[in-house]
């Protein structure tokens, strides 16, 4: 009996993911997920859905970790970590058309948001230790630089979003869970400043090159070649 | 050195606990926690609060837990509460709203089910957190996990008559996958007595019942008085 490969995450990982931008488009190209265990020779449980955040990713990852035997790896592509999710009724929602527009709305700030997915990325890891169960944790797009950059409630100049970037980079580097996540954790913690990385950037690095890899120039998910390419590199860093 | 017990929690647990209906009333004696470590003959690092909710709880843990050298863990204690309750922090402060505000915020905070579902992850990844680096850990309910929100225990009726939503909640917590792996360091697990569980609040303060009074700050007002926080300590104490 093949051993299953169990994976969460959002968009970029979602097996029906379809485009927003491109409704008509055909995107039933196999996703990394897919491509993965077909090389590990795995059987593939991916709950990847798109635009859920890391507390959609921790919660099915953990569902699946206590109600699945013969798990032979875990893989959880974080995302952003001001999403909010919840469910009603037995449906998954989420904030992700516009994750700014309840900040400060009884909601954590960013500061908390960032603690919030510290706390899931090092809880997955120790259950995962405490189940004995082979994990590896990716930070599939960058935890916070949306929420500077592309925040059209955060109404400040390019210089102090510049300053707030740093200022929250300080607090990762200071943040009691930042020694704390071990190697499993590829490109810990997800930012070049502090010798991190999230797959999206690290991938994506040349503009020109990355039209190759994504679906259009307004919708920048990654195409058929783009999941390959993005398969290939978390196959070379089992 | 001695051992450090470390506990969190809401209202029930807030070593600075006063009371709304009796601001006048000094509620300065000494809470479970403090009572418990003493007899422990260990440290107390108490960081229950007020209003808090599960979120809260488990954050609250998980973080004094990563500032403090583990090897001065003496026993770690979540007194879990109500499932309804929501938790956040803003500019460094924790806040947080309580059942009442349930409906209110139903479209963008979950419902119920999934709420109760929530907080038994938060039970299941603190046990396994605390099994994988062998910190000593017992947790345990405090208040019911739904019962205040879906049936009012002083007018002893449940809300707009959903004795349906009480028997859903019920499966909740039977059919979820967590129910079976949360082990015998949970005191009175699954919390529920149809389900042969039970919490602090209903077993050992016998609820709010006129014989829970004499555990009571007042008629009005039932967190727990000096009485009822001893009994709380003893109660558990018994328990490890």
């Amino acid at each position: 009996m093949r051993k299953i490969l169990l994976v969460s995450g959002d968009s970029w990982t979602d097996k029906n993911f379809g485009s927003a931008f491109h409704p008509e488009l055909d995107t039933s190209w196999p996703k990394w997920p897919e491509l993965l265990a077909e090389k590990l020779d795995m059987d593939c449980v991916n709950v990847g859905k798109s635009g859920m955040g890391n507390e959609y990713i921790f919660s099915t990852l953990l569902d699946k970790i206590v109600s699945l035997d013969n798990i032979g790896l875990v893989i959880a592509g974080w995302t952003q970590c001001h999403r909010i999710d919840w469910r009603n009724y037995g449906r998954w929602f989420n904030n992700a058309w516009d994750p700014n527009k309840d900040v400060g709305n009884n909601n954590n700030d960013i500061i908390s948001h960032i603690n919030k997915s510290f706390r899931y990325y090092y809880s997955l890891q120790e259950i995962c230790k405490s189940k004995k169960i082979p994990l590896k944790q990716f930070q599939m797009l960058h935890m916070f630089t949306a929420y500077v950059y592309d925040n059209k409630n955060l109404t400040i100049s390019g210089d102090l979003k510049d300053r707030r970037r740093i200022d929250i980079l300080k607090h990762i580097h200071n943040s009691p869970y930042f020694n704390k996540i071990n190697d499993d954790f590829v490109g810990w913690p997800g930012d070049p400043n502090l010798d991190g990385y999230c797959i999206r950037i690290k991938l994506w690095e040349d503009p020109e090159e990355a039209k190759k890899y994504t679906i259009s120039d307004i919708d920048k998910h990654p195409n058929a070649k783009g999941q390959e390419k993005i398969m290939k590199f978390i196959y070379e860093q089992l | 050195m001695k051992k450090i017990l470390l506990v969190s929690g809401c209202s029930f647990t807030d070593k600075n606990f006063t009371s709304d209906y009796h601001p006048e009333v000094d509620t300065s004696w000494p809470k479970w926690p403090e009572l418990l470590a003493k007899k422990l003959d260990m440290d107390c690092i108490n960081l229950g609060k007020c209003g808090a909710g599960n979120e809260y709880i488990y954050t609250s843990l998980l973080d004094q837990i990563m500032k403090m050298d583990p090897s001065d863990i003496g026993l770690i204690m979540p007194a879990w509460t109500g499932a309804g309750r929501k938790d956040w922090k803003w500019a460094g402060k924790w806040k947080n709203v309580s059942l009442r505000h349930y409906t209110r915020y139903i479209a963008t905070n979950g419902d119920m089910d999934w709420r109760i579902e929530r907080s038994m992850t938060y039970y299941y990844s603190l046990q396994e957190i605390c099994k994988n680096n062998n910190w000593p850990l017992k947790q345990f309910q405090m208040l019911p996990l739904f019962r205040g929100y879906d049936w009012d225990p002083k007018r002893e009726v449940h809300e707009d008559g959903r004795k349906d939503k009480r028997k859903k909640h019920l499966q909740t917590i039977y059919n979820n996958s967590f129910s079976n792996k949360i082990d015998d360091s949970f005191i009175g697990w699954p919390t529920e007595p149809s389900l042969g569980g039970f919490d602090i609040k209903m077993n050992v303060l016998e609820g709010f019942s006129k014989e829970s009074y004499k555990w009571a700050v007042s008629e009005r007002d039932n967190h727990p008085n000096a009485r009822g926080q001893e009994r709380i300590a003893e109660f558990l104490y018994g328990r490890l």
